[in-house]
């Protein structure tokens, strides 16, 4: 059963990177990630790069976590890389700069993300004045989606215990269909509901917290360094 | 005084036609607690659903003496705090803490304010060491716990539970009866939607019976004692109550038949010092006869 520890799995690492002020890590990362996948020459943006993988060894994020979440990537960026090889002119060249481009931001991402635990990432997006309705989007999608693969898992173990087994013929799609069309009735019950018990507690459509962050100057040193990394990459 | 809630010929169909409540009138006085009882599907929730104008049917509904209608579900917060039977409905955090500092902060009350709210709640519920923790991962009675929670930290003068005991442990039973009946000294008007008969002498002054409109009303004695309405309401008397009667079928005298045990140890201690210290049980000629009859009107039941 998908837990929801997994998303804050290593959050609690002690290293730069958590103890960052999410804010200044969020935002000064966001602006190397875009930096990074706005160069246009192959040596930067292997700098790029190689400048990603040293904020995940900083990070200390386990690396074979890390090259887990990449095997997806790296699949689809061979894909477009090997397209690009064949069909564009100097085509190989555009491939690998693709390819640099996503890992280091899949990298950076990684090292941002992991490392802030997700209510943090909510309250940093609320600071910095993202619009109420993204956060409670996201928010309740982190909320209810385990709750849903719950309720989705125990309705197929019901199923099994009633001797049922998935072959590739009308019944088994009827059945399935027949699950995943209860699962939608129920999560619509719920949301109903959900909606009801928030209104009976105030709720007038903005989800506001206590969130209080303090900046040092330890954090904007950080900001600053990484903020100077993705302006000298474009500069050199 | 105006009563806590008054409810004046209530109605309610729901959307696809079927009627879920029809003519209920009821009047709760302030520091009352109330229960209301019925099957499955005799319209309990929704009847709570309306306290808080989250549903609106015919009729007219008086919080304190002033009609709610025309008044938003966020503006009676400070008066009526609903607790959902499904705490996954109620918790949507990340956080427990931010669960409880929901109703709080909707107050518009100061920070400081909503942090001494939010600890107090935790406190009373059991629950202040979970600030931190993701109400997914907590168990079921700690959720349920925690829902509590984000009410008590609205201070509401009235508090609505539905089925608050229901999937719980008999511990997770225990604490929230206990809390319940502090909430009722310190003299909150209560409303709890219940199924355990055998716990509703303890929490409560008075029961509806709800099958759709009321079919009955009175103190928990007056309605575990009339037959009839609980044959017609598929209602079960206490356990210790069905003990005693059985023990009436063996001579002992059951008049003013105790609800609850702490009734049925004054019973008997009474009983005992009268007879002259020990308690006169006996089979006599017609002990089978009333048994079976016992028997049968409890599997009726």
């Amino acid at each position: 059963m998908p837990k929801l520890d997994e998303i804050d799995l290593y959050a609690g690492i002690e290293s730069p990177l958590s103890r960052w002020d999410p804010r200044v890590k969020l935002t000064s990362i966001l602006l190397l990630i875009f930096s990074i996948v706005l160069l246009d020459d192959l040596i930067p943006a292997a700098l790029g790069l190689i400048l990603s993988f040293l904020i995940i060894l900083i990070s200390r994020i386990p690396l074979n976590f890390v090259l887990e979440r990449m095997r997806w990537v790296f699949l689809f960026v061979l894909f477009i890389f090997i397209v690009l090889s064949i069909t564009a002119s100097r085509g190989v060249e555009k491939g690998a700069l693709v390819a640099l481009r996503a890992f280091s931001a899949i990298l950076l991402a990684l090292a941002m993300l992991s490392t802030t635990r997700f209510e943090q990432v909510l309250k940093t997006m609320e600071k910095l004045r993202v619009p109420n309705k993204l956060i409670q989007t996201v928010l309740f999608t982190y909320r209810y989606i385990f709750l849903l693969a719950d309720e989705s898992h125990r309705m197929f173990t019901s199923l099994k215990a009633r001797g049922f087994r998935g072959r590739t013929d009308m019944r088994t799609m009827i059945t399935i269909g027949n699950s995943i069309a209860m699962l939608f009735v129920r999560s619509y019950e719920r949301a109903q509901r959900v909606y009801e018990a928030m209104i009976s507690r105030g709720y007038s459509g903005v989800v506001n917290s206590l969130a209080e962050f303090e900046i040092k100057n330890v954090d904007y040193v950080k900001g600053i360094i990484v903020i100077i990394f993705a302006v000298s990459l474009h500069v050199i | 005084m105006p009563a806590s809630i008054e409810l004046k010929n209530l109605g309610y169909v729901y959307p696809d036609g079927t009627e879920a409540l029809r003519n209920i009138s009821l009047r709760i006085e302030e520091g009352e607690s109330v229960a209301v009882l019925g099957p499955n599907g005799a319209g309990k929730s929704t009847l709570l659903l309306h306290l808080n104008g989250i549903l609106r049917g015919e009729g007219t509904v008086k919080i304190s003496g002033s009609d709610i209608k025309g008044k938003e579900t966020r503006e009676l917060i400070g008066d009526i705090g609903l607790v959902f039977q499904d705490p996954d409905d109620q918790l949507f955090s990340t956080t427990v803490f931010d669960d409880v500092a929901f109703g709080p902060l909707n107050m518009n009350l100061s920070k400081e304010e909503v942090r001494g709210r939010v600890a107090s709640a935790l406190k009373r519920a059991g629950m202040e060491k979970f600030e931190d923790r993701c109400p997914h991962n907590l168990s079921f009675g700690e959720k349920r716990k925690v829902s509590i929670a984000t009410v008590l930290s609205m201070d509401s003068r009235i508090m609505v539970f539905d089925e608050p005991l229901s999937n719980l442990d008999p511990r997770g039973k225990r604490e929230i009866i206990s809390l319940i009946k502090e909430l009722k000294r310190e003299g909150k008007t209560i409303i709890t939607a219940i199924h355990d008969v055998n716990i509703v002498p303890e929490i409560a002054d008075r029961i509806y019976v709800l099958n759709k409109e009321i079919i009955g009303e009175g103190t928990p004695r007056e309605v575990f004692m009339n037959t009839k309405l609980l044959s017609n309401s598929n209602l079960d008397i206490p356990v210790i109550t069905q003990f005693f009667e059985v023990l009436s079928c063996f001579g002992y005298d059951t008049t003013d038949i105790p609800l609850s045990i702490d009734e049925a140890i004054s019973h008997l201690t009474r009983t005992i010092e009268k007879d002259g210290g020990h308690i006169h049980l006996h089979i006599h000629e017609h002990t089978h006869k009333e048994i079976n009859r016992l028997k049968r009107r409890h599997e009726h039941q």
